[in-house]
């Protein structure tokens, strides 16, 4: 794996520090689309399903093309196609939010905490550990959390998930925990482990669905 | 003082020295100044003994502040005598770094530049040749290696006819890990080829069966990749003491001169490229390219000397 990883720890960890940096105050505006989400799932219906559908494509569109494709594969050739994969993810996102009353959400304490893991998790740790908050994952602008937030709104689903939404959020967070294994970034750990967790659960539930 | 110490304040007069040479075009060192050289089979013309790879250490991206850092860790080997820097596509930024540091040197005359081809594709291949040459800011390489054997037959035409054409020197192809041994070997054997890049360390000796004398009988150079394992050689044998006979039989005083004096005291190795994004780092493998090598008995010794460890 340690021959995939074209880039030290440090580097890594700046480039989030950089982003951040230049993305400043998007954090916030972010994470008021996440709260949002919340809210939406208290309401359901085709107009929460639809809104909340566009706001998570949104995240994936914005994180493939910005962070993934303009940003980090400058480092890091895996990001080219992730970034191609992320957005193709929130047009099928888009899509079936406008089309299917299956995703309608509904509050299930399973999705609202993992939606608040995404946006509140890595952050803390971040804190924890002593450096900057600069560094942290920031919700709806960087992969790991748009992909937890998304596992998360997915558990609200009152009538089942379609498995090809679930394929690249579980597949990323398995690469994503290699990633931070290989490079001895334990606290990036959490994140990856929590979708995958998340994705498997979500697929099995799918399979024992009549 | 100490042999040692002789050895170092020698260095960094040589080093000096080693700049005014490279200011006055010296492509050609020879053992002036005593850096070690060692001769390109296919043409005599020499490098030194000591290049610097650039996998992670100089992919750091566009950020202003650490790649003025790489441009110093460029600045300490050119003003040691370094020759040779390796990279690739493959490295994310590194060919861009390398690139800016070259600019902001300015004139580097000892540069002996090496690339590479990482590409499935034979047309991408030309493209990503010109981009590289780009990102160097310079117009002609003096080595292009097919990158861990990638689509090696059409590359491998591709850079024999810029090689007829001016705009490269020498032609590779390159392994690491100790992959691909056996095809690599096929290869030395069939084709006409300048330069072999593979894995050999004093723990990853799987190359002196085979490879390093059939280079040696074909008139092949060797570069030497992974010299310290990314770090890990270094980060198990730094806590552990250097053995008593390393400065007098090895001319090492430091671990980064007794695996890479291992490495370049092998007859057919040409040259070995240890990466580090640090000066310091830097210093202490350039000084591998002074003092005496171990003689065969004394590699035996050393690497012995590792193994128990």
């Amino acid at each position: 794996m340690d021959r995939l990883i074209p880039f030290s720890p440090d580097v890594y960890v700046n480039l989030f520090e950089r982003y951040n940096d230049d993305l400043w105050p998007m954090q916030i505006v972010t994470l008021a689309m996440g709260l949002m989400l919340i809210a939406l799932s208290r309401r359901g219906g085709d107009m929460a399903r639809m809104l909340s559908a566009a706001t998570l494509a949104a995240f994936w569109i914005w994180t493939g093309w910005d962070f993934q494709i303009d940003h980090y594969a400058a480092l890091n050739w895996a990001a080219l196609p992730f970034g191609a994969l992320f957005i193709v993810q929130g047009i099928g996102l888009m899509l079936a939010g406008a089309l299917s009353d299956r995703l309608n959400p509904a509050l299930n304490p399973a999705g609202i905490a993992l939606i608040c893991a995404a946006a509140l998790a890595h952050p803390l740790l971040v804190l924890v550990t002593g450096s900057p908050l600069g560094q942290a994952h920031a919700f709806g602008l960087t992969p790991m959390p748009t992909v937890l937030a998304t596992l998360g709104w997915l558990a609200l689903a009152r009538g089942g998930v379609p498995w090809g939404l679930l394929v690249l959020p579980l597949l990323f967070s398995a690469w994503e925990g290699l990633m931070a294994w290989e490079m001895g970034l334990p606290r990036d750990l959490l994140l990856p482990l929590l979708g995958v967790i998340a994705g498997t659960w979500l697929f099995a539930a799918g399979f024992r669905r009549p | 003082m100490t042999r040692a110490g002789i050895r170092r304040r020698t260095f960094l007069q040589t080093g000096a020295a080693g700049l005014a040479l490279a200011a006055s075009g010296g492509r050609a060192l020879g053992d002036a100044g005593g850096i070690l050289t060692r001769p390109i089979p296919k043409s005599g013309e020499r490098i030194p003994a000591v290049g610097m790879g650039t996998w992670i250490t100089f992919n750091v991206g566009e950020d202003r502040r650490l790649r003025d850092k790489r441009t110093e860790v460029l600045q300490r080997f050119f003003a040691l005598g370094g020759g040779m820097i390796d990279s690739s596509p493959m490295y994310g930024s590194s060919e861009a770094v390398v690139g800016y540091g070259l600019r902001k040197l300015g004139k580097t005359p000892s540069l002996f530049s090496a690339t590479k081809i990482w590409t499935p594709s034979t047309w991408h291949g030309e493209e990503q040749m010109s981009a590289s040459e780009d990102l160097w800011g310079l117009g002609t390489f003096d080595l292009m290696q097919v990158h861990n054997l990638l689509n090696w037959e059409d590359h491998l035409e591709t850079i024999r006819a810029r090689k007829a054409a001016g705009r490269i020197r020498y032609a590779g192809i390159t392994t690491s890990h100790g992959m691909r041994h056996a095809e690599m070997e096929r290869i030395m054997q069939t084709e006409d080829i300048d330069f072999v890049q593979l894995t050999y360390n004093i723990a990853d000796r799987e190359a002196e069966a085979r490879l390093l004398p059939l280079a040696a009988e074909r008139g092949i150079a060797i570069i030497c990749n992974r010299p310290y394992r990314r770090g890990a050689l270094m980060d198990r044998l730094k806590p552990q003491p250097l053995p008593a006979w390393a400065d007098a039989e090895a001319g090492a005083s430091t671990w980064a001169e007794f695996l890479l004096k291992f490495i370049v005291s092998h007859p057919a190795v040409t040259c070995a490229i240890p990466a580090t994004s640090r000066v310091d780092h830097m210093t202490e493998n350039m000084a591998a390219m002074q003092g005496p090598l171990p003689d065969p008995k004394t590699r035996r010794r050393m690497a012995d000397y590792v193994e128990s460890l």
